[in-house]
């Protein structure tokens, strides 16, 4: 872990703090129109963690991927403990952001925030992990887990199909209600729990793709 | 001039090879058919299908808006890159000036962003005349593709591989990520109003009203266009002005 950090260095840090507090600040001003709880914890938060662990969460683009591969005691492990140094690092800020929306709207509970952050963020942040065990190119995870993001927040109106309120990203900003969105973020964790056991085999039988 | 072009045809080449713009671009042309394609299922839905100039601009400001943003981490730290894996080095070790190398990296990757945008575009042409109920003079297919070059496609396409080839060597990637990620989150956000639309709307703003302008919205904000239009290629300009001058980013001459 402490190597790790090294790895990560500072600039993450001041990033994430200059997201949080910009996050804060624009929420306070920002008026009554939009939900920023749900914009902030459940569009900008987790497209930020998959971005966080897109770029810094290298696999194959790790310069000692092969040695580490070849002679490291388990793969698996040390793919699962850069991810969660990683996802820990962002959630603090997002908690962060959790308690000042709170304290700066009294209509949200951070209980509620967690929900929708959580399954969303892990969600984002699984597929970037798992397109960086597929592909030694950099950026790529970054862009596929953007492009997933851009579309989904572009196809709100995709949600007048039934089956699409059970997959759709940002159900909460979209002001789907109880218990659609606690169905839909279930599925979310089950589907990104699915992802990591496709990284399990993926590195249990170290078959890399080109 | 002829060590610039070298090196965006070499820059180009790279670019062009890669697989996964290729996947974005089929990606983002299915979705387009899906969404656009004047259908009698999306004819139901959305009336001015048929109306070529609304079909291109409908295309652009929503998928030509996700290829871009992809397009937008594909070029991302080739600058950067060149620096970490030595080549920088071996261009500074010949003839080549700084002008050469950086108007070379930005020329080739705007011309490969313009032949995904233009295959895009005439992918989708070819859709409209296929499923059109409508008759289509050739004049108004002509009139459609200038229009969205003119107004969607350059600006927006050099405003992003200028910023995007060139900012990572400024500030950090991932804070370059977020900063243009919220920008364009901003841009789908923004609805088709009567009223002016800040500058920072680049794909369905008052710039791309002059292409389509919705019948209960009938007026035009030139001025609002002018200053998007502007906000697009001063920022692009910026970015290129900024590296340039950047200390240290080329040997001394």
């Amino acid at each position: 872990m402490k190597y790790e950090w090294k790895i990560i260095g500072i600039n993450p840090v001041w990033i994430s703090a200059l997201l949080t507090g910009t996050f804060l600040i624009i929420c306070e001003t920002g008026g009554e129109n939009l939900h920023w709880g749900y914009l902030g914890l459940e569009v900008i938060f987790p497209f930020y963690m998959a971005v966080v662990i897109g770029e810094l969460c290298k696999i194959r683009t790790d310069p000692m991927f092969d040695v580490i591969s070849a002679q490291g005691k388990s793969l698996f492990q040390w793919i699962l403990r850069r991810f969660a140094l990683l996802f820990c690092f962002v959630s603090i800020f997002a908690v962060i952001g959790i308690a000042g929306v709170t304290l700066l709207k009294s209509n949200i509970s951070v209980f509620d925030l967690l929900l929708t952050f959580l399954p969303t963020a892990f969600f984002l942040s699984s597929i970037s992990t798992f397109v960086s065990v597929l592909t030694s190119a950099p950026h790529i995870p970054t862009m596929i887990t953007g492009v997933i993001w851009l579309f989904s927040i572009m196809s709100v109106s995709l949600l007048r199909f039934a089956p699409v309120q059970y997959i759709y990203l940002f159900v909460r900003f979209a002001g789907i209600n109880s218990p659609l969105w606690i169905a839909n973020k279930s599925l979310l964790l089950i589907i990104g729990l699915a992802i990591w056991a496709g990284i399990y085999m993926i590195c249990k039988k170290r078959s890399w793709g080109k | 001039m002829n060590k610039l072009l070298s090196i965006s045809k070499y820059e180009y080449k790279i670019q062009i090879k890669r697989i996964a713009g290729w996947i974005l671009l089929l990606a983002v042309f299915i979705s387009s058919m899906v969404d656009c394609l004047p259908t009698a299922a999306n004819m139901a839905r959305i009336e001015f299908l048929s109306d070529i100039h609304y079909y291109v601009r409908r295309v652009f400001s929503f998928d030509g808006l996700i290829l871009l943003f992809g397009m937008m981490f594909l070029m991302a730290g080739r600058l950067v890159s060149d620096r970490k894996t030595g080549c920088r080095d071996l261009f500074m070790a010949t003839p080549i000036g700084k002008g050469s190398y950086i108007g070379g990296k930005s020329l080739g990757n705007f011309l490969y962003v313009l032949t995904l945008m233009y295959s895009l575009l005439f992918a989708a042409l070819v859709g409209f005349a296929f499923f059109s109920q409508t008759e289509t003079s050739i004049m108004n297919y002509i009139s459609a593709i200038f229009e969205v070059s003119i107004y969607i496609v350059i600006p927006a396409s050099f405003f992003i591989v200028a910023s995007s080839v060139m900012l990572p060597e400024i500030i950090d990637i991932r804070l370059f990520y977020l900063v243009y990620s919220i920008l364009f989150l901003v841009n789908t956000f923004s609805s088709d109003t009567g009223t002016a639309t800040p500058c920072y709307i680049f794909t369905h703003g008052d710039l791309a009203k002059l292409i389509w302008q919705h019948p209960k919205s009938p007026t035009i904000y030139a001025g609002s266009a002018a200053i998007n239009l502007l906000f697009m290629l001063s920022v692009g300009m910026a970015a290129i002005v900024l590296v340039s001058t950047k200390r240290k980013f080329w040997r001394a001459d």
